[in-house]
């Protein structure tokens, strides 16, 4: 099952470069038959990285980040990370001010042959929702990942802060030779409410930006560039004009004319020099305008590429009912695990789409959420959000049904 | 399966070779009028007649094309090392599909088609599956697309234009990955040292080549010793940057492998999926975008364990609850 089909005799070979399937005799035997030409032309069936390219450990969180650019639905509330008081769990919104809890993380490392040793978790708070940009420490801690599928948990004692208010939490993870350096950042933000005939929650978005968007970079138009069949046709010039001098030498010779002298021989080529580079360079500048007419009418008639660039003081808000549901190998079915799900009720954010006005430093959208009468099952709210088309964070808000 | 090939949508494929004929040129003038200026102060060019100087303007030009030689083999090494620019962020993660592999080890003497490195195209598609999705994504820094990542000119570059791979389909799009080798790098400085000492060498035997005309006419004799002058340089140019080239690829390939490149390596081949993370840059000498050099590479999984939700497996992987690697 999804072995690499290389022709080579397998994944892993020592010592192997790409080429017709021999073996390496050694470091010495494999430089001479690189030295007397001994080469593989065109592709191979399998090209062998470099050892310390592909194999590397790779500590991770379940990251809602790297989740989002890959364009998977996430939870937020992270299955890595818990928080405990008195060994109950508990959500990040209704945590009591100036009360001791445990934050439970839980890393995994990907990699089947390289344990994560060193791993440095950092455990952080942030202010309840998307996007807030000051981060309060928690506490920071080393911990050895063993090879997948074992994992390690690391335990943070933490105290609310006295002020009463409402948390999220971050968790980073470094590792110095790290295989995939995009799933280290994971967040864990929780809320319940209680159904109505209409629920109503505030979300704050802050601002990645507020001092403004920063410049896009200019894109140059395709550059005019002509110097080979300038190249080419000055010397074309340059030969016809050796014969036009020699010609003219030799004429001048039996017409008993003075000659010109190496002067004049030299002079004669480097106006035929001259005038092929100037013939070289019209039709480079003709052809370069049929190139570019060519490329418009290619940028119109194909599907333009991925996402342009999005606006970066634009915020988008989305909702839908996603539940991870968490496994491990082969009990996980990635297409299962990702699947969508839409809002389970009627639900909205007001507003989705908005812009922040310069200088703003964050403003409340609202989880609308029209939730069926009477006693049932409580459904999961997923609120995530995107500013300039990056992940900017989001909250999931369970929404209970007394019985 | 056809070869690992680039062509790109927009701009100017051969920039660096434009940039390289360039220099040629400007070799080619400056040696050249360098050495009319030498010969026309030395002798009174004026004074030559006959075949002198029908010989004497030959002698101008060979010394001219040596110059071109010369100034090719220096500007190919300085158009190698000034080729790459890092965008910024420097350092990005891209999945997608494989769809060729292959490393660069041809003909030493042309360091840009011969420079050893590992090469990938990674692609939206596995290569000969017809499907409407395109599986590839910027995993990281977040809010790149892979439009900006194929697209965006770096600073200090003049174009990036997308690339696709001609040898697969005409409009096969791709991104460009290599894992850099030391072959292109030791072989362009080796050409251009060795066109350097090619030069002196030759010039010098041009000198000695002079004696066998000494009993010539003056004028004709000092044609003839400055055409073999002139060709002496022409051919140690072109020769010793050749050998040059040679040498610096050997000796980059030895050091390649004395740091044990290759060792227990994995495999990755056209139709895995892949998570690999490199500095972004654009390469000018193709004015196209590419990752170069790879810094980390992760098979996600191979074939048809991939094909039905790549992206999806990507995740699981990312979040530790899939290895690395094709499942055994």
């Amino acid at each position: 099952m999804g072995e690499p089909d290389c022709g080579c005799g397998g994944p892993r070979r020592p010592g192997h470069d790409v080429d017709h399937g021999r073996r390496s005799r050694g470091k010495l035997c494999r430089i001479w038959r690189i030295l007397k030409g001994d080469r593989g032309r065109g592709s191979s069936p399998c090209v062998y990285v470099p050892e310390r390219i592909s194999n590397r450990p790779d500590p991770c969180i379940y990251s809602q980040t790297e989740l989002m650019q890959l364009g998977q639905p996430v939870t937020w509330d992270n299955p890595d990370v818990a928080i405990f008081r008195g060994g109950v769990e508990q959500y990040t919104y209704g945590l009591a001010p100036a009360t001791d809890y445990d934050v439970v993380v839980t890393v995994h490392n990907a990699s089947r042959s390289k344990p994560a040793l060193g791993t440095e978790i950092a455990v952080e708070w942030v202010e309840f929702g998307a996007g807030g940009q000051i981060r309060h420490p928690i506490g920071t801690a080393f911990v050895d990942v063993p090879m997948w599928p074992g994992t390690t948990t690391a335990t943070f004692s933490w105290r609310t802060p006295a002020n009463p208010g409402h948390y999220c939490i971050e968790v980073d993870l470094a590792h110095p030779d790290d295989g995939n350096p995009v799933n280290n950042r994971g967040w864990n933000n929780t809320q319940v409410l209680e159904a109505h005939s209409q629920v109503r929650s505030p979300v704050r978005v802050f601002n990645r930006h507020p001092d403004g968007c920063p410049e896009p970079p200019e894109q140059a138009p395709p550059p005019r560039f002509e110097g080979p069949r300038m190249l080419a046709t000055g010397l074309v010039g340059l030969t016809a004009g050796f014969g036009g001098a020699v010609f003219d030498h030799e004429a001048r010779t039996m017409a008993g004319e003075a000659t010109r002298g190496v002067e004049g021989a030299l002079a004669i080529m480097a106006g035929g020099a001259l005038l092929g580079a100037l013939v070289g360079l019209v039709g480079g500048l003709r052809r370069g305008r049929r190139n570019r007419a060519e490329a418009q009418m290619m940028a119109i008639a194909h599907p333009v590429d991925e996402r342009r660039q999005v606006p970066c003081d634009l915020v988008e808000v989305t909702v839908d009912s996603y539940r991870f549901v968490d496994g491990k190998g082969k009990d996980v079915d990635p297409a299962v695990m990702f699947a969508p799900r839409p809002p389970a009720w009627p639900a909205r954010v007001e507003p989705a789409v908005f812009r922040f006005a310069p200088g703003e430093h964050h403003r409340d959208v609202e989880l609308i959420v029209d939730a069926p009468d009477g006693p049932g099952p409580p459904e999961v709210f997923n609120v995530s959000v995107r500013q300039g088309g990056a992940p900017h964070g989001g909250v999931s808000v369970v929404v209970e049904r007394g019985g | 399966m056809a070869g690992c090939e680039t062509k790109n949508r927009e701009g100017n494929y051969d920039w660096s070779k434009d940039r390289v004929g360039v220099w040629s040129i400007i070799g080619a003038v400056g040696v050249g009028g360098l050495t009319y200026l030498y010969v026309a102060d030395a002798f009174g060019l004026g004074a030559l007649g006959g075949p002198a100087s029908a010989v004497m303007a030959l002698a101008i030009i060979v010394a001219a094309i040596a110059g071109a030689v010369l100034a090719g083999f220096v500007g190919q090494a300085f158009e190698w090392f000034n080729r790459l620019k890092e965008q910024d962020p420097k350092t990005i993660t891209f999945v997608g599909w494989v769809a060729c592999a292959k490393r660069n080890l041809g003909n030493p003497t042309l360091p840009e088609v011969a420079d050893g490195d590992w090469t990938f195209n990674i692609a939206p598609t596995m290569p000969g599956v017809a499907t409407a999705t395109r599986d590839w994504a910027v995993e990281g820094p977040p809010g790149l697309s892979v439009h900006e990542v194929r697209t965006r000119t770096a600073s200090g570059a003049e174009f990036a234009g997308r690339t696709t791979d001609p040898g697969i389909g005409p409009e096969f799009d791709i991104l460009h990955t290599e894992i850099g080798s030391r072959i292109g790098d030791y072989a362009a400085v080796g050409g251009a040292v060795g066109s350097v000492a090619g030069t002196a060498v030759g010039i010098a035997a041009g000198v000695a080549a002079c004696a066998v005309v000494t009993a010539l006419t003056l004028g004709l004799g000092i044609a003839l010793c400055a055409l073999f002058i002139a060709l002496g340089a022409l051919i140690g140019a072109l020769i010793g940057g050749m050998v040059g080239q040679l040498v610096g690829a050997g000796i980059g390939a030895i050091a390649d492998a004395l740091s044990d490149f290759n060792e227990r390596g994995e495999a990755i081949t056209h139709g895995c999926f892949v998570r690999l993370t490199g500095t972004w840059v654009t390469d000018r000498s193709h004015q196209h975008n590419e990752i170069h050099d790879i810094t980390a590479s992760q098979i996600i999984e191979c074939g048809t364990a991939a094909a039905t939700a790549p992206l999806e497996t990507a995740g699981a992987v990312g979040i530790g609850r899939h290895p690395v690697g094709p499942d055994p």
